[in-house]
């Protein structure tokens, strides 16, 4: 187990967001049932499941976006009442959560004016923000002439822009193709690990979440009255910095897409 | 020939055979297309003609900026609350059907001949489709946005101004198209039935002392300005929203 990993499940202060015996009822459906997770400081927790199970819900709750019909969703030992200033969200569909009659540097500028960023600051926040996601050059574009890899960049760049503690990410690479995503994947574990950001990180695609995670939740549609929405938690206990090429190829990575696989073909998740 | 002339080939062949079926004839009630050229010559250099055309585009500017004006800021308070918005659709609906000229009467009553008269009726008239577009403008704007001021954390003003009016806008600015078009009609028939000034007491004016001729030049130029004014709006629409990608 990672260093890092036990450090925060016997640190004294409270987990950076939990849930406990959180339930979730759309109508007469419930969705989320007996879901208790904890995501610890500088973690990277992948979310996965069939659709329906409830992982954007899950996300949901932490932006208190929506209230839990029962249970409690906590954040650094706190209810979670609203969105909050450091907890940030990149979608999944860029084209709609970005503003097409503001350019790249605009778009960023949004959260900085929400955070009541003075005008004389924005600039050069802007021109950082830029530069770690690789779009100094298109500042002046606008997402619509861009490519959708790079409109998710400035998603990822208007989001950190928030200084976020906890950056939830919903299936945010699954419209893009597979070089583009292996290339934003690296991206964002650089990113997330040099500002010691923690991650919830829905995802269809099993090898993204054992490349990404430090742990996999595995979520289950439609949980009995008397099951948790939390079908199975692997530990995932490869080493950082991870690569493309050597991660994938290591007996551990086989290891975990094997048991995953044939959780998910047997119809456990 | 390329498809951009061949939009001529009709109006031409119309107006060459309108010249010749008119040559020699004596009418108080057609005129040859050339003696409507002339008529239009002699009204722009005697002044009539710009006159009549200030009137009535004076007019109709003055009354989508009251009326339009009203007609938006209605229109997003309605969009924006579902309260406002189920508390003022009855009288919304009973107003709206009422034909803009069926309101001439009152309004001479209360402002007499003159521009007033005129741009109200106007005002009226644009009102509706506006509110209306404007509050079907701000229902179409995508949820996500919504999700993104919430998360963000703005606050409800700036969310209406930085991001429910700007990505409404395209959708408002076809409702200004449509506003434009309607305040033309409404300027032109409110000075046919009552108001004497205008492009249209013009027409009535050509046909009560006899002159097709001018009523003729009179018609073809209200046709080329509000062609002109659709056409040049219409570019402007391109130009400004040329970023928000196929929303037209």
């Amino acid at each position: 187990m990672p260093a890092m990993l036990n450090i925060v499940q016997t640190a004294s202060p409270p987990p950076l967001a939990s849930f406990s015996g959180v339930a979730l009822d759309f109508g007469a459906r419930r969705v989320l049932n007996r879901l208790d997770l904890e995501i610890g400081h500088r973690e990277v927790v992948c979310v996965i499941g069939p659709t329906g199970c409830g992982k954007t819900t899950l996300l949901r709750l932490l932006t208190g976006l929506l209230k839990p019909t029962e249970g409690m969703v906590m954040r650094n030992g706190e209810p979670v009442a609203g969105p909050a200033a450091d907890v940030a969200i990149v979608f999944q569909d860029y084209a709609r959560a970005l503003l097409p009659w503001r350019t790249v540097a605009g778009n960023i500028s949004l959260a900085l004016e929400a955070g009541q960023v003075p005008r004389s600051e924005r600039q050069q926040r802007i021109d950082v923000l830029l530069r770690k996601v690789g779009l100094s050059a298109h500042a002046e574009k606008y997402p619509g002439q861009l490519s959708g890899g790079m409109q998710q960049r400035v998603q990822i760049a208007r989001a950190l822009a928030q200084e976020p503690k906890l950056l939830l990410m919903d299936e945010p690479f699954g419209a893009l193709d597979a070089m583009t995503r292996q290339g934003l994947q690296d991206e964002m574990l650089k990113l997330v690990i040099e500002s010691g950001t923690s991650m919830l990180f829905i995802t269809h695609d099993l090898d993204e979440a054992i490349y990404l995670g430090d742990r996999i939740v595995a979520l289950r549609t439609g949980p009995k009255p008397d099951q948790s929405s939390v079908a199975r938690v692997f530990d995932v206990n490869l080493p950082r910095p991870r690569d493309q090429l050597a991660t994938r190829e290591q007996p551990r990575f086989l290891e975990l897409r094997r048991a995953a696989f044939s959780f998910i073909q047997e119809g456990g998740a | 020939m390329s498809g951009k002339w061949r939009g001529w080939v009709v109006p031409l062949v119309l107006v060459s055979a309108a010249e010749f079926a008119m040559h020699g004839v004596q009418s108080y009630a057609l005129a040859a297309p050339s003696a409507a050229a002339s008529a239009f010559a002699e009204l722009a250099a005697d002044g009539t003609l710009w006159r009549a055309t200030f009137e009535t585009l004076g007019s109709a500017l003055a009354g989508v900026v009251l009326g339009g004006g009203l007609g938006l800021v209605l229109g997003l308070w309605l969009g924006l609350s579902r309260t406002v918005a189920d508390a003022a659709s009855l009288s919304v609906e009973l107003l709206r059907p009422i034909p803009s000229v069926a309101m001439i009467p009152i309004a001479l009553l209360a402002f007499g001949f003159g521009w007033r008269l005129e741009i109200a009726i106007i005002a009226f008239a644009c009102l509706w489709p506006m509110l209306v577009l404007t509050k079907s403008a701000v229902a179409q704007v995508e949820p996500r946005l919504f999700e993104v001021a919430q998360v963000l954390r703005l606050t409800p003003m700036s969310s209406v101004l930085k991001l429910i009016i700007p990505a409404a806008l395209p959708r408002i600015f076809v409702a200004f198209r449509l506003c434009v078009g309607v305040a033309l009609v409404v300027a032109v028939t409110v000075e046919i039935a009552a108001n004497p000034q205008g492009l249209g007491y013009s027409m009535i004016l050509a046909q009560q002392t006899l002159h097709p001729e001018n009523l003729f030049a009179m018609l073809a130029w209200t046709g080329l300005l509000g062609w002109s004014i659709g056409a040049g709006l219409l570019s402007l629409q391109r130009r400004l929203f040329a970023h928000y990608g196929g929303l037209q």
